[in-house]
């Protein structure tokens, strides 16, 4: 097996490929997350599009750093067929200025509001989309920030809208999840999906966890109703006091203080990433979307995965959510080893975090070399998915990455044994071949 | 431009207004107001959308507090060259049929008015009256409005069939014979289930659309497009779609795409409303012209029109299609305008009401949102929409009212340009005067007298024109603008409380309406992380008086304007826009089903979550009243739109607790299909009390 990473914004795109374990098969080629759309389209369609088939194209979650780039795939799928239609009528059509994208035999993907309930999708989608429009308003950077996560959001929730419709039998027809038509949860009794020589285990999400993310959602949809509604009547009061509005209309209200518990409390529940465990032979990739330290030790020790200890050392570590603090504890660090360790982001966010990847580098120069586990004393490699000079970076993401790369270049300094290595990738692709 | 004082009276100020601007200025301009074009060279020159959004972060500087002789802009001679900038243009004649203008040769007319798209020099020499036609007036399209309802957070079922009271069933093949045309904003889902017959098995079904007029598109097709604008698609080429997108598994809108396609589509939702399969005309042939009014063609928005003089062009071409195919027609335009003088005389209602003056033509406006004073919903702004009127009067000669009028700052940049008209009758001469947040006072303006483009220290551009006998009316109007910035670089208009101070010079009456003219709000994209905005200005709470806010649309003297009746709380929303007329008639007529009203939900996924979607305003309500009108039409096609507004009037159900008196939110009541519909023959069924009476001294 190997992969293959392209720049995705700030987002993930990462594509598994393996060869036929019979002689004359086909290879099996499986795309995680498309990224961001313009990203996608810059640096993954061109070696992507040589594919013939992608066998499973999987969705981690529906936040746009993850979903726009397979929507950009999907589209550039219908372009072709109309362009096809309209040769089909004798039209002098021109052909798309792209390749025809490769058969995309199923999609894995949950539309997480699907999930959480009927009920909650439109409530969810007005709160977003009106809490993204106020706070973008606001002085206050932080809130501009939230303001722009939800805005992501609530185009997330959009783009999977469309996905599960370009994917319906009425237009595309491509199957969508194991079992068809279900949602794509753990089940630890059952066999591991097998896609060529690879098998693949299911980590998370769970049905335990939808419940509790509905219960969440719920309670967020609630807070921010009363918050708001709050904050209206002072401002209608303030206006009757003083005979006209502030001039800050919009955005004096919304400033963090006002909010009461601060940021931290209107931040949005997360997305139940679709979480995965592959397995080719000696060679293992765990994947795991914008999940938290919680949900994959948990995935992870409900298929038996990892040991006494509760450790585990994979090939591959697609470290979550962009390498942010807040879904990186202490013990993941210490329960999980790879080989390479793969950070997806561009700086946005300060993603990758500096004090996570300084966390994975040191629990490995420092581990203890009487500790019996076979990883230890092995080189590891830490891979970026965007270096700082990567063109029409911006300069506060760009310093971000050199930070990071000054960073791991002092790491490297002072590991004496030449174990640790780093890479980053300015344009296209790079490939990592356990 | 210089346009000869001597003729300044004959151009409308707003007009001026954009015609003071050299190419530059009215390269940004193009990009903010709906009249306005420029070319794509000037556009990559200046780059208007880029530093409209950069302008989001320039402070203006602060102003000193006091009265200065204010800075005139240095005149661009060379503007002559500006040939780019196009505006559309509405020309009143006072001969219409001399027509020996070259630029006016293939405009459209309609009455004593002329539609042409004009570049300034054009403006000047039709102002300057170098033909026979004594042109009176010549004014820029009016920004249209989105009166944009809100989707209901609620998951919705199907809807059930509109019509409450029941139609007889085997009437119902009637009602196909009138045309339903929606003009309207988003995009129409011809393939939606709501609209297809047919198709079973193999055999896709075909939509009921007879054809969509898509305005805003750029690409090929304009050479058949009505006035040789946008695209025509036609009931052939949508089915032809429906198939082809079945066999090669694509929606039928990649295949025949529309300028906008938005999910949850208003013009969709409306249409079906008026005529969808389980709508109140389910059996009307449907036609819809799509208005390039829509935030997501940011990009394009140089190169478009989306004014008045597009809706003009809207409502003839829809009525010469009824004509063509043989078939009375009703139009509805759930679409607004602030401006002008609520009193039926804008261009665009005298052009409408020009049209209606022929039977079995119907055209269903709604009133507008603009009724609520506080927020409906948490987050929302929508309220501040509705500040756009106030009213008052001068007590006396010597005496002064203030008028206040905001613009917000703070993180939000108001790159908007502000318009405040006051309305005020011929008998009575005010003097004004503004006042810039920072206390600045202009120099007052009386009765006949203008000031143009006047700088601010804070960099904010002011004029003034305070006209007297308005050619539309007769009356009087004062015409104020705030314009930001718009050369080397951009300068948000001053934020805070601007004053207008109207002076009495001679007093008779001393009552005035005054309304702020400006497109909606919208953002303008992304700054960084945060959000650049057209975010235009409003009146004070203090102001703002809460009547006759009805969209000046809604004013036309032959419309049927229409209210949003909450049908289960059995009364007005609180949105709904109220009446009178500045001129005291009755509007709205009517109101309307128009609160959480579930109809077709455009480009949406096709499965029971998404296909339908619930939305409240009186963009829902006036579709409702285009179906009973379609309806009243297919069974007596002679009926003129006076008689069907009559005879709405007439039958309209008031609400509990109110008499059959007119009201400024509800008008005459709810409307009662059923009682409409048997009221259709009364016109033309006079009984001869002589015949009678010798018939019954026989018998």
């Amino acid at each position: 097996m190997k992969l293959r990473i392209f720049h995705g914004g700030d987002g993930d795109c990462v594509l598994l490929s393996a060869d036929p374990a019979e002689e004359g098969a086909e290879p099996v080629h499986v795309l995680v997350d498309g990224g961001r759309r313009g990203a996608f389209r810059e640096h993954a369609r061109g070696s992507l599009y040589e594919l013939p088939h992608l066998d499973v194209v999987c969705v981690s979650h529906i936040d746009e750093d993850h979903i726009a780039g397979i929507i950009g795939l999907v589209r550039d799928e219908v372009d072709w067929r109309v362009h096809d239609f309209r040769r089909s009528q004798g039209e002098d059509a021109d052909e798309p200025d792209f390749p025809r994208p490769p058969e995309i035999r199923e999609i894995w993907h949950n539309a997480v509001f699907e999930l959480v309930g009927d009920d909650l999708e439109p409530q969810v989608h007005d709160a977003l989309a009106t809490r993204a429009t106020l706070l973008a308003g606001s002085p206050s950077k932080e809130l501009r920030e939230l303001a722009s996560r939800l805005d992501n959001l609530a185009t997330g929730e959009r783009s999977a809208m469309e996905l599960s419709r370009r994917i319906s039998d009425e237009q595309l027809g491509i199957p969508r999840n194991r079992p068809v038509g279900e949602p794509m949860l753990r089940d630890a009794a059952a066999a591991a999906i097998e896609i060529g020589p690879l098998a693949i285990r299911v980590l998370g999400p769970s049905q335990d966890d939808l419940e509790l993310l509905r219960d969440e959602w719920k309670r967020w949809i609630d807070n921010n109703r009363d918050d708001l509604e709050e904050l209206q009547a002072e401002m209608l009061e303030e206006e009757e006091r003083l005979g006209e509005l502030p001039s800050s209309v919009v955005a004096r209200p919304l400033l963090a203080a006002d909010l009461g518990e601060g940021v931290e409390e209107v931040t949005e529940p997360n997305l139940a990433s679709l979480m995965l465990y592959v397995e080719e032979g000696d060679t293992t990739v765990l994947l795991t979307g914008d999940g938290v330290t919680e949900e994959i030790l948990t995935g992870l020790g409900e298929h038996d995965l990892l040991d006494d200890e509760g450790r585990l050392h994979v090939t591959v570590l697609k470290v979550q959510h962009h390498g942010a603090l807040a879904n990186v504890e202490r013990r993941f660090v210490d329960a999980v080893t790879a080989d390479h360790y793969l950070f997806c982001g561009n700086g946005a966010h300060e993603n990758p975090e500096l004090e996570v990847v300084e966390a994975f580098a040191r629990a490995r120069l420092e581990e203890d070399p009487a500790d019996p586990a076979p990883h230890v004393g092995g080189p590891f490699t830490f891979w970026f998915s965007t270096a700082p000079d990567t063109p029409d970076l911006s300069d506060s993401r760009s310093e971000h990455m050199q930070a990071v790369v000054d960073l791991m270049t002092e790491l490297r300094d002072e590991d004496d044994d030449d174990r640790f290595s780093f890479e980053l990738l300015r344009s296209g692709a790079l490939d990592i071949e356990p | 431009m210089a346009i000869d004082l001597e003729h300044a009276q004959r151009v409308a100020p707003r007009l001026r207004v954009i015609a003071n601007g050299d190419e530059e200025v009215n390269a940004y301009r193009s990009t903010i107001a709906s009249a306005v074009t420029t070319t794509r060279t000037m556009v990559d020159r200046y780059r208007p959308l880029e530093k409209l959004r950069q302008a989001a972060d320039i402070e203006a500087p602060e102003a000193k507090p006091e009265i200065a002789e204010l800075e005139k802009p240095p005149s661009h001679p060379e503007d002559y060259l500006d040939r780019r900038t196009r505006i559309n243009c509405f020309i009143q004649v006072a001969d219409p049929e001399a027509r020996t203008a070259r630029v006016l040769e293939d405009a459209p007319r309609q009455g004593d008015l002329f539609l042409a798209t004009l570049t300034k020099r054009q403006i000047e020499r039709l102002a300057a009256d170098e033909t026979e036609l004594g042109v009176t007036y010549v004014e820029p399209g009016a920004p249209l409005s989105h009166p944009r309802p809100w989707s209901v957070p609620r998951r919705v079922g199907e809807p059930e069939p509109r019509l409450a009271e029941p139609i007889p069933s085997e009437e119902a093949t009637e009602d196909s014979a009138v045309l339903i045309g929606i003009v309207d904003v988003g995009g129409f889902d011809f393939a939606h289930p709501d609209f297809l017959v047919g198709g079973e098995g193999d055999v896709p079904p075909t939509t009921r659309f007879h054809s969509i007029w898509d305005q805003g598109w750029l690409g090929d097709g304009s050479d058949e497009a009505p006035f040789g604008v946008g695209r025509l698609l036609t009931r052939e080429r949508m089915s032809a779609a429906i198939r082809g997108a079945r066999e090669v598994g694509v929606a039928p809108s990649d295949i025949l795409p529309q300028s906008t396609q938005r999910t949850g589509a208003h013009a969709t939702h409306v249409a079906s409303i008026a005529a969808g399969n389980r709508g109140v005309c389910p059996n009307a042939h449907i036609a819809g012209v799509l208005i390039a009014l829509d935030e997501s063609a940011e990009e394009d928005r140089h190169a478009t029109f989306f004014d008045s003089t597009r809706l003009a062009q809207a409502v003839r071409y829809l009525f010469e299609l009824g004509e063509r195919e043989g078939l009375p027609t009703v139009v509805n335009i759930s679409l607004g305008t602030n401006g002008h003088a609520h009193d039926g005389t804008s261009p665009i209602s005298r052009w409408i009401d020009s049209l209606l003056m022929k039977r079995g033509r119907c055209v269903c406006v709604a009133v507008g949102n603009a009724g609520q004073e506080g927020p409906r919903f948490e987050g929302d702004l929508g309220y501040l929409n509705g500040r756009i009127h106030a009213s008052g009067r001068v007590p006396s000669r010597g005496l002064d009212v203030d008028l206040e009028w905001q613009v917000v700052g703070n993180g939000i940049v108001d790159v908007s340009e502000n318009e405040m008209e006051i309305w005020y009758e011929a008998g009575d001469e005010f003097s004004v005067q503004v006042r810039s947040p920072s206390g600045v006072w202009c120099r007052p303006v009386g009765p006949g007298e203008f000031y143009e483009n006047r700088r601010l220290p804070s960099e904010t551009f002011v004029s003034v024109y305070n006209e007297r006998y308005h050619p539309a009316n007769g009356a009087n109007r004062i015409s104020i603008f705030l314009s930001p910035r718009l050369k080397d670089r951009i300068v948000g208009v001053e934020s805070g409380t601007w004053l207008v101070r109207l002076h009495g010079v001679e007093v008779r009456d001393g009552r005035f309406d005054a309304w702020i003219e400006r497109d909606d709000p919208r953002p303008l994209g992304r700054l960084g992380e945060s959000q650049a905005w057209l975010f235009p200005s409003f009146f004070s709470q203090r102001s703002n008086v809460d009547r006759s806010s009805v969209s000046s649309l809604g004013c036309g003297r032959h419309v049927i304007a229409v209210g949003n009746g909450d049908a289960t709380a059995e009364r007005i929303h609180v949105s709904s826009s109220q009446g009178p007329t500045r001129d005291g008639r009755y509007k709205p007529d009517i109101a309307a089903p128009g609160t959480e009203i579930v109809a077709a939900n455009g480009f949406a996924p096709r499965d029971d979550r998404h296909l339908w979607t619930a939305m409240t305003g009186t963009s829902m309500a006036s579709p409702y009243v285009t179906g009973v009108a379609a309806r009243m039409l297919a069974r007596e096609p002679r009926l003129s739109s006076t008689q069907i507004t009559g005879i709405m009037r007439r039958t309209a159900q008031p609400l509990p607790g109110s008499d059959y008196a007119w009201k400024d939110d509800a008008g005459f009541g709810m409307i009662r299909a059923a009682a409409c519909l048997e009221q259709v023959g009364v016109p033309f069924r006079a009984v001869d009390l002589e015949k009678e009476s010798h018939t019954e001294a026989k018998g």
